[in-house]
């Protein structure tokens, strides 16, 4: 079966290269990268066929609770599952998340092993 | 009429005009009081912002020099071994040899495993970068007020050089962001996530 194909999302290039690496590490090679929620929204225009998005949330241009509610209203996306990775720890902000539709939410600075297994719980939920 | 009617109506204008000028001084440095306050607190929060930073980057670089010390001692074992496997194939000791390889594969193994945290190590690159954007707006915002205080002791500064200049870059930032502390543990996020089902 085909691996997942994924849309990595975050402004700083080191945070998606460490991203790509680890998924790659996990076997994921489908990726798609992008900067910030508006360009996102503009690489999901040219390919839908995303399983899992991995999303920041402090970024310019759109953030990632913006881009994650614009998700919600679209017709296509409303249940595309999306992971939040953030430094954001605070239980306020967690809940502010979960509420955007966000489908699961880890803390950086993560563990390979911490992503692995909430991609695999999100893609098979 | 006396001669000292028109001096006292004189000296009460020249008093009563002291007395405005007095006032308006005093509210001037009314005004001054709010922005000198903030600044106050700004510069030790910048402060010790800026010192938080400095201690998560030595602790991100340890955790890495002590990762890189401890693969290149793997290294030369890796190679005092790997010479120890060439003398016992050339003795004809295969089993010896194999035994000697696998040790080495798994060494090799470690070392890899070690790479990989040295790239994790890296996160701390996004988090100190959050950090210093947070200290850099605290700045900025200090340098406004001090600003605001100068326009207000000058009067009109309507020159273009000593207006403050903030940065082109737009700064989006967490000001919790924090290499060491989370406030929430994935356990407590997950539960959150759970309960939501």
């Amino acid at each position: 079966m085909a691996k997942a194909k994924i849309l990595a999302v975050d402004d700083s290039p080191t945070m998606r290269r460490i991203i790509i690496n680890t998924l790659k590490r996990a076997g994921y090679d489908d990726i798609v990268e992008a900067c910030d929620g508006k360009d996102a929204l503009a690489k999901l225009r040219v390919d839908d066929e995303v399983n899992l998005v991995i999303t920041d949330w402090n970024m310019p241009e759109m953030d990632g609770l913006t881009f994650v509610s614009t998700l919600r209203e679209m017709e296509q996306y409303k249940d595309l599952p999306v992971l939040m990775v953030t430094t954001r720890s605070v239980k306020e902000d967690i809940v502010q998340a979960l509420k955007a539709g966000v489908t699961n939410y880890i803390v950086k600075p993560f563990t390979p092993d911490t992503l692995k297994e909430k991609i695999e719980q999100v893609l098979t939920d | 009429m006396s001669t000292s009617e028109p001096m006292a109506n004189k000296v009460e204008v020249e008093i009563s005009g002291l007395a405005d000028f007095v006032n308006s001084v005093v509210e001037k440095f009314k005004t001054l009081q709010k922005p000198l306050s903030e600044s106050r607190e700004k510069v030790p929060k910048a402060t010790r912002h800026i010192d938080k930073i400095s201690e998560q980057t030595e602790a991100a670089a340890q955790r890495m020099l002590d990762k890189i010390e401890q693969m290149t001692m793997r290294e030369e074992r890796v190679k005092s071994r790997a010479a120890e496997a060439r003398k016992a194939l050339e003795a004809g000791n295969s089993e010896d040899a194999t035994a000697i390889m696998s040790e080495i594969a798994s060494m090799s193994d470690q070392s890899c495993s070690d790479l990989y945290d040295l790239l994790d190590a890296l996160q701390f690159q996004d988090i100190t970068s959050q950090q210093m954007d947070y200290a850099a707006t605290m700045l900025e915002d200090i340098e406004e007020k001090l600003h605001e205080i100068i326009e207000v002791m000058h009067g009109d500064v309507s020159s273009g050089d000593s207006a403050p200049v903030k940065s082109d870059r737009q700064r989006v930032f967490d000001p919790h962001a924090d290499f060491v502390e989370k406030k929430t543990e994935q356990d407590e996020i997950d539960s959150l996530f759970a309960d939501r089902k």
